[in-house]
């Protein structure tokens, strides 16, 4: 039975979640994509249209929604028992100290600014799967 | 009698300021009363005044007047009291002419001007006094009616001296009166200019006061604008950088050279959009950000400075000298950045395996000079003026390094400047003489009070 990794990629622009899912597509995982916070929540909280949402191996979370900022929605996930582990790289359009520790006080695992380069992109979000994701997850290991 | 001006103004005074002015009447009456009784004990001979009929009733009027100075407190409310007190020294100023010598002192009337005065500062009826002084005048006159006689003075005579005296008094209090009510209403006209004139500066000064917050609030609103704008063109020139550049590894193969080329473009116009606002989002940071100032020591700034820039500096193998940093006070990150941006700046522009950047520091005449000095392209005169400026850059062909254009935002030198004047300081290429580029910045050594 072929089990694909599931990634959920969340950011506001569209053409990031398209980058994001091709670069990550081509190494064999199963990117999913919300555009707002309450969408990823509902996604990972399997709540309708997300009924049936598979677990992510990993959350890509932008730190500016339009909706609620990155902490807010890490926040939600700690309380939640069944996806505070769930590892969450928050990635942003700059390199900001205080925006990086609030990720992190947050529960973020690891703080990226956006790579503006399509390779740059997949090493971050591949080294960053390598560190923090289960290693039985991998998609190679997959029969 | 108290005018209705003058009512106005004893209504505005306060019970306090009442007190005060009776208790400084009442010693003006003990040191007038002093001064008459000195003028009488000069006279005395010329005149052939009975001192010592007339002491025990100065001296008695003195202290009386000590006395009601003394407890003005409880009387100097009720005009009454002060009417009767007045009133009292009215009578006793005639018993003590009548001592010196009777209406033939007829000089010595004068006197009566003296109550009449305090009862025009005590603000009672000045007419009501006059009258007393009149009735006690034609007393006297009744009095030593015989003894007038007697030198000659008929009655009809005797009767004009009263009626003298009641004109005379009657036309000090009408000018006593008159000249007050011209000096209040003069009072009280520089009162209301005054009060005007405050009010209006008080609503001049709320209105600028409101000017300044509302602008305030304006340039807040705008730098949030502005930040909302140009964080939010990065998320989309990022996009299309991903997605050119997935454009091209998809189909390199595929794509023909012209086609391949154009895609180069678009990455490197994308590319340098993205850094112009990257620069600007630093700018507005570094700018908006309130820090404590500190002594900084520009050697650690710099030292930290160099170690961020180390790959730079090693694939150009350039060399850093620094020299005799000082310290200076100012906001630390903000002048770190100083030294960050001046010290980027440079590495760019030398030339790759030959480059020397020397910061070297200093005091001048109380302030810190920092020099930051590359043997690089340099900057071109016409440019030297306008290179702080935001977005200004030396035109890319003018400034090759070794047949390549540099890249840059054109906002690093205006970060810089714009955190050197804030600390009261300035910046300026100046190193004409020698190839190069040379920065100078001058900054207060200590606190700017």
């Amino acid at each position: 039975m072929t089990r694909a990794t599931n990634v959920l990629v969340v950011d506001d622009n569209p053409g990031f979640n398209h980058a994001a899912r091709t670069v990550l597509g081509n190494d064999g995982f199963l990117v999913h994509t919300a555009e707002t916070g309450h969408e990823a929540l509902a996604f990972l909280e399997r709540r309708p249209p997300f009924k049936d949402a598979p677990r992510p191996a990993f959350v890509v979370l932008d730190f500016h929604l339009p909706d609620m900022d990155a902490p807010a929605v890490l926040r939600r996930l700690h309380d939640d028992a069944g996806l505070q582990a769930i590892p969450v790289l928050v990635v942003s359009q700059a390199d900001w100290a205080e925006d990086e520790a609030a990720a992190r006080a947050a529960g973020a695992r690891d703080f990226r600014v956006k790579p503006s380069r399509a390779h740059a992109l997949r090493d971050t979000f591949l080294e960053f799967w390598r560190t923090h994701a289960h290693a039985t997850d991998r998609p190679a290991d997959r029969g | 009698m108290p005018t209705d001006a003058e009512g106005d103004a004893s209504s505005v005074l306060s019970s306090v300021d009442v007190i005060s002015r009776v208790r400084t009447a009442a010693l003006i009456g003990a040191a007038g009363l002093t001064t008459y009784l000195g003028f009488v004990a000069a006279t005395r001979r010329v005149f052939l005044f009975p001192l010592a009929a007339v002491v025990p009733l100065f001296a008695g009027l003195i202290l009386l007047n000590l006395i009601l100075a003394l407890t003005a407190e409880w009387w100097g409310g009720r005009r009454r009291s002060i009417f009767i007190q007045l009133a009292f020294q009215a009578t006793v100023i005639m018993l003590i002419l009548h001592r010196l010598g009777g209406v033939m002192m007829g000089a010595l009337l004068v006197t009566g001007a003296f109550p009449i005065i305090l009862a025009e500062m005590f603000g009672i009826s000045v007419f009501g006094i006059a009258n007393v002084l009149t009735a006690s005048y034609a007393v006297l006159v009744y009095v030593e009616s015989s003894q007038l006689r007697e030198v000659g003075i008929g009655i009809d005579q005797q009767v004009a001296f009263a009626v003298m005296a009641f004109l005379v008094f009657n036309w000090l209090a009408i000018y006593t009166n008159r000249y007050s009510q011209q000096l209040g209403r003069l009072a009280e006209n520089l009162r209301q200019k005054v009060a005007e004139r405050t009010r209006e500066l008080t609503t001049v000064n709320q209105q600028l006061a409101a000017n300044a917050r509302a602008l305030q609030a304006k340039q807040e609103e705008f730098r949030d604008f502005v930040y909302a704008v140009t964080h939010d063109l990065k998320g989309p020139v990022n996009a299309i950088l991903l997605t050119a550049d997935l454009l091209t590894q998809r189909n390199l193969a595929g794509l023909d050279a012209e086609s391949r080329g154009e895609l180069d473009r678009i990455v490197r116009l994308a590319a340098a959009t993205e850094d112009m606002i990257r620069d600007l989002l630093d700018l507005f940071r570094i700018t908006s950000l309130s820090e404590d100032p500190e002594w900084v020591e520009l050697s650690r700034v710099t030292e930290a400075a160099v170690e961020t820039l180390r790959p730079k500096l090693l694939a150009k193998h350039t060399r850093v000298e620094v020299n005799g940093l000082p310290r200076v006070w100012g906001q630390p990150s903000k002048l770190a950045r100083v030294v960050a941006n001046l010290l980027d700046n440079a590495v760019k522009y030398v030339p790759a395996g030959r480059g020397r950047i020397e910061v070297a520091g200093g005091l001048e005449n109380g302030h810190v000079v920092l020099t930051v000095r590359d043997n690089g392209i340099g900057i071109p005169e016409p440019y030297r003026h306008s290179i702080f400026d935001l977005f200004v850059r030396v035109p890319p062909e003018e400034q090759l390094v070794e047949g390549e254009t540099v890249p840059g935002s054109g906002v690093g030198l205006n970060v810089v400047k714009r955190i050197v004047e804030t600390h009261g300081g300035t910046v300026s290429v100046d190193c004409a003489a020698r190839a190069g580029t040379c920065f100078t910045v001058r900054l207060p050594a200590g606190p700017v009070s």
